[in-house]
């Protein structure tokens, strides 16, 4: 064989030259680069608990799994629809109030009571985010942003029938530390497969299309609001769910549950992953939910943490970390031997 | 008679942008609405295509009344649109601009849901100007020039398989070679049975498709014919004369 010119290419380049649409692979290299941005994060995620046993990263990483599936959910709507909503917590309030209104007060079993909760949440929230749709651009971001406000207000006016500030206590919570850990990185993954089937088929194009441009999709003779009523829901039911798991997992709920703080933390997990990616506001999540348990004296000023984390970022990086990292991988190197 | 415009009102403030206007289309023609900037012809399609209320009058289409149904309403019952400013999903490659369309409930009514949304839709940019092959298809829309996106328009109506095609201005701002290529095509839209209303600011290039014309003035129909009438008209002249001269 006559000795070739070394020269080095991007690692991608090759499976691409060589096929459009199937994988034909040639080497372990190109196996490994393909399939080990997808495979490795989730089995790190599931071994966890297996290399890590303090129940406090067990319960931080829970708390990062929550945050992760409540961001993804909320990508559906901020990144693929427009829908920029600020006032997310609405869905985690109202799954985690109906799950424990039917756990606590009527009796019925947690393995209900959480899919149970998640559904009727998501009615709940679609019902009260219905109106908001009126409004466009910046001003649906405002009208969502009064929504769980005002859940809190309504619940403190309602203190014999909500329990109030007090919240409702006494939900069934039949796990360990461990267990919770599963349930809520399991929720997490299967968010994450589900909702990349929604938004990368022609469901998703139809978002994606009323984000770009809403008279576009009217005049192709699409019916925008039910499109949107409908993602609502789905992104609630995801928003809800979780909840409903932080419900009993407290064995506690309250009027926090609506806080605006979930809100803004998902909306600057998501800017930091990266909009509009799915993975990228789960990414964000696990960072900054991280981040926050390292800086325990930044926990007071959280908020402002996020809203600094958002400005920087929307200044120097707006396409968020995951497209970045996407990026950087992409240029890995071989060496080939010319011939 | 497939569609009735009967009394039309609509005001933006002070302006009354369409001013008591009725006329009838009937199936298979094609009707030019002319007149001069700010004249009410965009408002004209606007409210026909449901994307805004008219504040008086009625819209009937085919007998059935469809005056204040909302845009997408109006465009599954058969009434497709084009913006007089190109409206392309501009994040999105071309080719699903017009895949969009083909979900519609309309168009899975009436195709069955068989067939493969994308095939269709090359044939269809191919229908109205687009090279079966070319970058343009997989480009994201918002990166193409002026001519292309107006196409895209016509392709999105067409897409819809719709009974009237509603054009606004389709062929402004296009180059004579342009032109001359979209009217021909616009006959043997009409030839296939499709009925156009097309709003066009320059008389002469749809003199020649057009069987009837109507003519606006500040939101008031001043006259209706065929193109040979409207062109001698006494009026017209001295409208479009004493706004610039467009007329020749
Ligand atoms: N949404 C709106 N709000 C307020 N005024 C409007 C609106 N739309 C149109 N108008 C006014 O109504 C009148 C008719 O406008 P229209 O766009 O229908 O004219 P046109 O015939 O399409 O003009 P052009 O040839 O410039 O497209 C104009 O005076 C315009 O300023
Ligand atoms: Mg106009």
């Amino acid at each position: 064989m006559a000795k070739g010119r070394e020269r080095i290419e991007r690692l991608d380049r090759g499976i691409r030259a060589r096929t459009r649409d199937m994988y034909a692979l040639m080497s372990y290299a190109e196996i490994i680069y393909l399939i080990g941005p997808r495979i490795i994060p989730p089995i790190l995620l599931l071994v966890f608990p297996l290399i890590i046993s303090d129940p406090y990263w067990l319960l931080v990483m829970s708390y990062a799994a929550f945050y992760g599936v409540a961001s993804i959910s909320w990508d559906i709507l901020g990144g693929f629809t427009g829908l920029v909503s600020f006032g997310h917590a609405l869905f985690i309030g109202f799954g985690g109030y109906s799950a424990a209104i039917l756990n606590a007060w009527y009796g019925v079993p947690i393995y209900l009571s959480i899919p149970l909760g998640a559904l009727i949440g998501a009615g709940l929230g679609t019902l009260v985010f219905a109106p908001c749709l009126r409004t466009k651009g910046a001003y649906f971001s405002l009208a969502s942003l009064v929504a769980p406000l005002v859940m809190i207000g309504v619940i403190y006016a309602s203190a014999e029938i909500l329990g109030g500030e007090e919240g409702i206590y006494g939900m069934a919570n039949p796990f360990n530390d461990v267990q919770w850990y599963y349930i809520f990185t399991i929720t997490l993954l299967v968010s994450f497969l589900v909702i990349r089937k929604v938004v990368y088929g022609k469901f998703g194009l139809i978002l994606q299309a009323i984000r770009d441009n809403e008279p576009a999709v009217k005049a192709s003779g699409i019916n925008v609001v039910k499109y949107k009523l409908i993602t609502l829901f789905i992104s609630g039911v995801f928003a809800s769910f979780v909840g409903a798991l932080q419900a009993h997992r407290l064995a506690f709920v309250g009027p926090t549950f609506f806080n605006l703080l979930h809100s803004v933390s998902i909306i600057a997990m998501s800017t930091l992953g990266g909009i509009a990616t799915i993975v990228g506001p789960a990414l964000g999540a696990y960072i900054l939910v991280i981040l926050t348990e390292y800086l325990r004296i930044l926990q007071d000023v959280r908020m402002l943490l996020y809203a600094i984390i958002l400005i920087i970022l929307l200044i120097f990086r707006p396409e968020g970390l995951f497209r970045y990292l996407e990026r950087i991988y992409n240029t890995f190197e071989r060496k080939v031997v010319e011939e | 008679m497939i569609l009735k415009i009967d009394n039309l009102h609509k005001r933006f403030g002070g302006i009354k942008a369409i001013d008591d206007v009725s006329f009838t289309v009937n199936e298979g023609e094609i009707i030019a609405v002319v007149g001069p900037n700010g004249a009410g012809k965009t408002t004209l399609l606007n409210l026909i295509s449901g994307f805004i209320k008219p504040d008086k009058g009625k819209i009937l289409f085919k007998g059935r009344d469809i005056t204040g149904m909302s845009p997408s309403k109006i465009a599954e019952l058969g009434i497709a649109r084009t913006f007089q400013i190109p409206r392309p999903l501009h994040k999105l490659p071309t080719i699903f601009n017009i895949v969009i369309p083909l979900l519609s409930p309309r168009v899975k009514r009436l195709t069955g849901g068989v067939g493969d949304e994308l095939v269709r839709a090359i044939d269809i940019l191919e229908e109205v100007g687009f090279e079966r092959d070319s970058d343009y298809i997989r480009k994201p829309a918002g990166l193409l020039p002026h001519g292309y996106l107006k196409r895209i328009e016509l392709a999105r109506a067409l897409a819809l398989r719709p009974e009237i095609l509603l054009l606004d201005e389709l062929l402004s701002g296009l180059s004579r070679p342009e032109v001359t290529s979209i009217l021909p095509l616009l006959t043997r839209l009409k030839d296939r049975g499709f009925t156009i209303i097309m709003v066009e600011h320059r008389v002469r290039d749809v003199s020649a498709i057009a069987d009837r014309m109507i003519v606006l003035n500040e939101g008031v129909k001043i006259m209706e014919g065929t193109p040979e009438e409207v062109m001698t008209n006494e009026k017209v002249i001295e409208i479009y004369v004493g706004r610039r001269g467009e007329l020749a």
